[in-house]
C-alpha cells in the first residue's frame, strides 16, 4: 500500500486516541444509541439536529462526532428488534426475522450476543476493506451503471421472494404488492400522481417509516394481545433464560466462513451508490438462507439469521463510505447528510478529499471503527438487564412498546396519519403472520421499488440512445443468471428430491417383494 | 377442526373452505384490481411501469388461486381454518389501539400516550390502582424527559391545545 496512505491513517489514529478528542467519539457514540433506540430515529436524523451546532467547530472533531453517529446508531436498533420485534431502522427488520424467535425461546442472551459480536467485527472488516480501497476507489465506484442498478434490484427482490419460507409464489405476490404500494405518489419521470385516491398523504408516496413499524411492531402488538401470551420469552425470570452471552459470541467464530460472506456483502454494497442500507443485510440474509442446508431453522430461531444481517449491515457502514469519499456519491441517507455537513464546512468529496484531507478521513474512519467496538461492548456489557426485558409481563411491556412505535412514527414527519398508516399495516401484518404470509418481501420491495422504476426507465432511455448494449454488459449478465437460479432452482432441486425419493421407495419396495 | 367436503359441487362448505384458506391471496387479488383500475387514468407514459407490476402480480395471484383450488379438488377431506373465533379475538386489541389513536389524536403524544397506558394496564391487564399509576406516569416523564428535554423535539400536541 501506498506509504501516504499508511502515514495518513496512522496520524489519523493517535488523532482519534488522544485527549480530548477521544471524548468526542464516546459522546457522540452514547447520544448516538440513545437516540437510535427509538424506533424510526436514525444517524441521519441525528447528524441533521447536529448540523448547525458544529458549524463553528474544527474539522477534526466534527469528523469524530460523525464518525461516532454514522457507528453508533446501528446496534440500537438490533436490541429493540431482537427483544420486541420492533424493527429500529428499516435495516433491522431482517434482524428480527430469526432474532425475536430466538427472544421468545429465552435465549435472548444468546442473541444480543451473537449481534454484539457480530456487528462489531462486521464494522471491522467493513473498515479495513475500505482503508485497503482507497487507492482504487474511483475506478471501482464508476464499474456501475443503470442496467446493473436495475439488475441488482431485481435480484435482491427474487432472492427474498424465494427464500421467504413455505410457498415461493406467496412471496412473489407479496413482493408484487410492496411494489404496488412504492408506485403511490408521484411518477419520478413525468411527475404524475398515482394511486393517491383523492388523499392529500399519499402524494409523496408511503414513508417506510410506518409501513415497517406497522407491518413488525404492530402486527406483534396485535398478536401479543390476541394470544395473551405472559411474557416474551415465556420464561418468568432470568433463571430460566437460556443460552448465554458467550455462547452467542462463539457462534460467529463457529460460522465464520457465514460471517466473512455476509461482512463482503454487507460492505460490497454498502459502497453500491443509492441502493439504501436495508438491501445489505436482506442480501445477506437470503445468502445464509441458501447456503444453510436442509435441517436450518431459518425463520423460527436460527443463529446464522441473525449472524449474517448483523455482520453485513455494520459492514457497508465502512463500504458506504467509499463513493462518498471518493465522487460525492452518498451510499445511502446517512452519508448524504454526512456529505452535507462536510460541504458546509468547506470539504469537497472526491480527488481532493482523499489527496489533501487524507488524515481527516482517517480520522472519520476511525472514529466509526471505534464506536462500533463501543456500542458492541455496551451492549454485552448490559445483556442482562436487557434480556430481563424478555421475562417481564407482556401487559406490562406493551404500552411502552405501543409508545415507541407512535413516537417513532410522529418524530418521523410530525403527521398524525402516519401513525393510522402505522396501524392499518399492523393489521395487515397481523393477518398475514396469521395465515403464513411472508412480510419480509413486503418490506425489501417497498425499499427496492425506487431503484428498480428509476433505472428501468433510465437502461431503456439508454438502450434507445443506443449509449448502452444491455446484453453486452457483463455484470449484468451475472446477475440474469443469478435471477434465473432465483427462481428455478428450488423447483428444480423439489422435483429433483421427489424423483430421489420416490427411486428410493421404489428400490425399498423391490427389496421386501424379493 | 372442522371436516370439510372437498369436492366443488358440495356446496357451500367446499367454498367456504376456500373462502377460509385463501381470503388473503383474495384480498391482495381485490386491492391490485382496484390499482389497476385506477391506474386507467394515467397518461401512457406514467401508465405502464405500474401496469407492468400489477398484471404479474395478478397473474401470479390468480395461478395461486387456481393452484390451491386444485389442491382442494384433489385433497382428501381438506381441514378448514377456524376463523370465528380468531377474527373475534382481535376486537378488543383493535378496541384498545383505536382507544390510543383517539387519545393521541385529541391529547398530544404525551398525555394522550400516558392516558391510554394508565386505562391499558388498570382495564385490561388487571394491574393494581397504584401499579398503573406509576407506570403511566414512568411512561409519561419518559417521553418528556428524552423526547421533550433531552431531544428537544417538538412532541406532537394534538388537536385539543390547538382550540385552547
Amino acid at each position: 500500500m501506498d506509504a501516504t496512505v499508511v502515514n495518513a491513517a496512522l496520524e489519523g489514529l493517535s488523532l482519534v486516541f488522544s485527549w480530548p478528542y477521544f471524548m468526542y467519539t464516546i459522546a457522540g457514540t452514547l447520544l448516538a444509541m440513545l437516540f437510535s433506540a427509538v424506533p424510526g430515529l436514525n444517524s441521519s436524523t441525528l447528524m441533521a439536529l447536529a448540523i448547525p451546532l458544529t458549524l463553528t467547530w474544527d474539522p477534526v472533531p466534527l469528523m469524530l462526532v460523525f464518525g461516532a453517529f454514522v457507528g453508533g446508531a446501528t446496534f440500537m436498533g438490533s436490541i429493540t428488534a431482537i427483544l420486541f420485534n420492533i424493527p429500529g431502522k428499516s435495516q433491522n427488520a431482517v434482524t428480527l426475522l430469526d432474532g425475536y424467535p430466538l427472544t421468545q425461546q429465552g435465549m435472548a442472551k444468546t442473541a444480543i450476543g451473537c449481534a454484539a459480536a457480530s456487528s462489531a467485527l462486521g464494522s471491522t472488516f467493513g473498515i479495513f476493506f475500505l482503508i485497503g480501497l482507497i487507492p482504487f476507489m474511483r475506478e471501482a465506484a464508476m464499474l456501475l451503471g443503470p442496467p446493473e442498478y436495475l439488475m441488482l434490484a431485481i435480484w435482491g427482490l427474487t432472492t427474498l421472494a424465494a427464500l421467504s419460507g413455505g410457498s415461493m409464489l406467496k412471496g412473489l405476490i407479496v413482493a408484487g404488492l410492496g411494489l404496488q404500494l412504492a408506485l403511490i405518489g408521484y411518477d419520478p419521470r413525468t411527475a404524475e400522481l398515482r394511486f393517491t385516491f383523492g388523499l392529500d398523504y399519499l402524494h409523496d408516496g408511503l414513508s417506510l417509516v410506518p409501513v415497517f413499524l406497522g407491518v413488525f411492531a404492530l402486527a406483534e402488538v396485535i398478536d401479543l394481545m390476541v394470544s395473551r401470551k405472559q411474557t416474551l420469552s415465556g420464561k418468568h425470570h432470568m433463571e430460566e433464560l437460556t443460552g448465554s452471552v458467550w455462547e452467542g459470541v462463539q457462534s460467529v467464530f463457529r460460522h465464520f466462513g457465514l460471517f466473512l460472506r455476509s461482512s463482503l456483502i454487507g460492505t460490497v454494497i454498502g459502497a453500491i451508490p443509492g441502493v439504501g442500507s436495508s438491501v445489505a443485510g436482506f442480501v445477506a440474509y437470503g445468502h445464509a438462507r441458501q447456503t444453510a442446508g436442509r435441517t436450518s431453522r431459518f425463520g423460527r430461531g436460527d443463529i446464522r439469521g441473525l449472524l449474517a444481517p448483523e455482520a453485513a449491515n455494520d459492514a457497508k457502514d465502512g463500504g458506504a463510505l467509499i463513493p462518498t469519499l471518493a465522487l460525492g456519491i452518498p451510499g445511502g441517507t446517512g452519508t448524504a447528510v454526512l456529505l452535507g455537513a462536510l460541504t458546509l464546512h468547506g470539504m469537497s468529496p472526491g480527488r481532493e478529499m482523499l489527496t489533501d484531507n487524507l488524515v481527516l478521513v482517517f480520522v472519520l474512519i476511525w472514529s466509526l471503527f471505534l464506536s462500533n467496538w463501543i456500542t458492541s461492548l455496551l451492549g454485552l456489557l448490559l445483556v442482562n438487564p436487557m434480556a430481563r426485558l424478555s421475562t417481564i409481563r407482556t401487559t406490562r411491556l406493551l404500552p411502552f412498546i405501543i409508545a415507541l412505535s407512535v413516537i417513532g412514527c410522529l418524530q418521523f414527519r410530525g403527521l398524525m396519519a402516519d401513525v393510522v398508516c402505522a396501524v392499518l399495516f399492523g393489521l395487515l401484518g397481523y393477518l398475514m403472520k396469521r395465515h403464513d404470509w411472508p412480510r419480509i418481501p413486503l418490506a425489501i420491495a417497498i425499499v427496492l421499488a425506487p431503484l428498480f422504476e428509476t433505472n428501468l426507465h433510465l437502461t431503456l432511455r439508454l438502450h434507445e440512445l443506443e449509449r448502452i448494449v444491455f446484453w453486452t454488459r457483463p455484470l449484468v449478465l451475472i446477475l440474469i443468471a443469478m435471477t434465473l437460479v432465483n427462481l428455478f432452482l428450488p423447483a428444480i432441486s423439489s422435483r429433483l428430491n421427489a424423483n430421489r425419493q420416490g427411486q428410493r421407495e421404489g428400490s425399498s419396495a423391490g427389496d421386501e417383494s424379493e | 377442526m372442522m371436516k370439510v367436503s372437498n369436492r366443488p359441487g358440495a356446496m357451500p362448505g367446499f367454498w367456504r373452505n376456500y373462502w377460509s384458506r385463501n381470503r388473503i391471496t383474495i384480498f391482495l387479488g381485490v386491492v391490485t384490481c382496484i390499482f389497476l383500475a385506477d391506474s386507467l387514468q394515467l397518461g401512457r407514459a406514467s401508465a405502464w411501469v405500474p401496469r407492468l407490476i400489477l398484471l404479474t402480480t395478478l397473474s401470479l395471484i390468480v395461478l395461486l388461486l387456481g393452484r390451491e383450488l386444485r389442491v382442494q379438488s384433489a385433497g382428501a377431506g381438506v381441514t378448514a381454518i377456524p376463523d370465528t373465533k380468531g377474527i373475534l379475538s382481535i376486537v378488543p386489541a383493535l378496541g384498545w389501539i383505536g382507544a390510543m389513536l383517539m387519545l393521541v389524536w385529541l391529547l398530544g403524544v404525551s398525555m394522550g400516550l400516558m392516558l391510554f397506558c394508565f386505562g391499558y394496564l388498570r382495564w385490561y391487564a388487571n394491574e393494581s390502582w397504584s401499579m398503573s399509576g406509576v407506570l403511566a406516569g414512568g411512561l409519561g416523564l419518559f417521553i418528556q424527559g428524552v423526547f421533550g428535554l433531552l431531544f428537544k423535539m417538538p412532541l406532537y400536541q394534538g388537536v385539543l391545545s390547538a382550540l385552547t
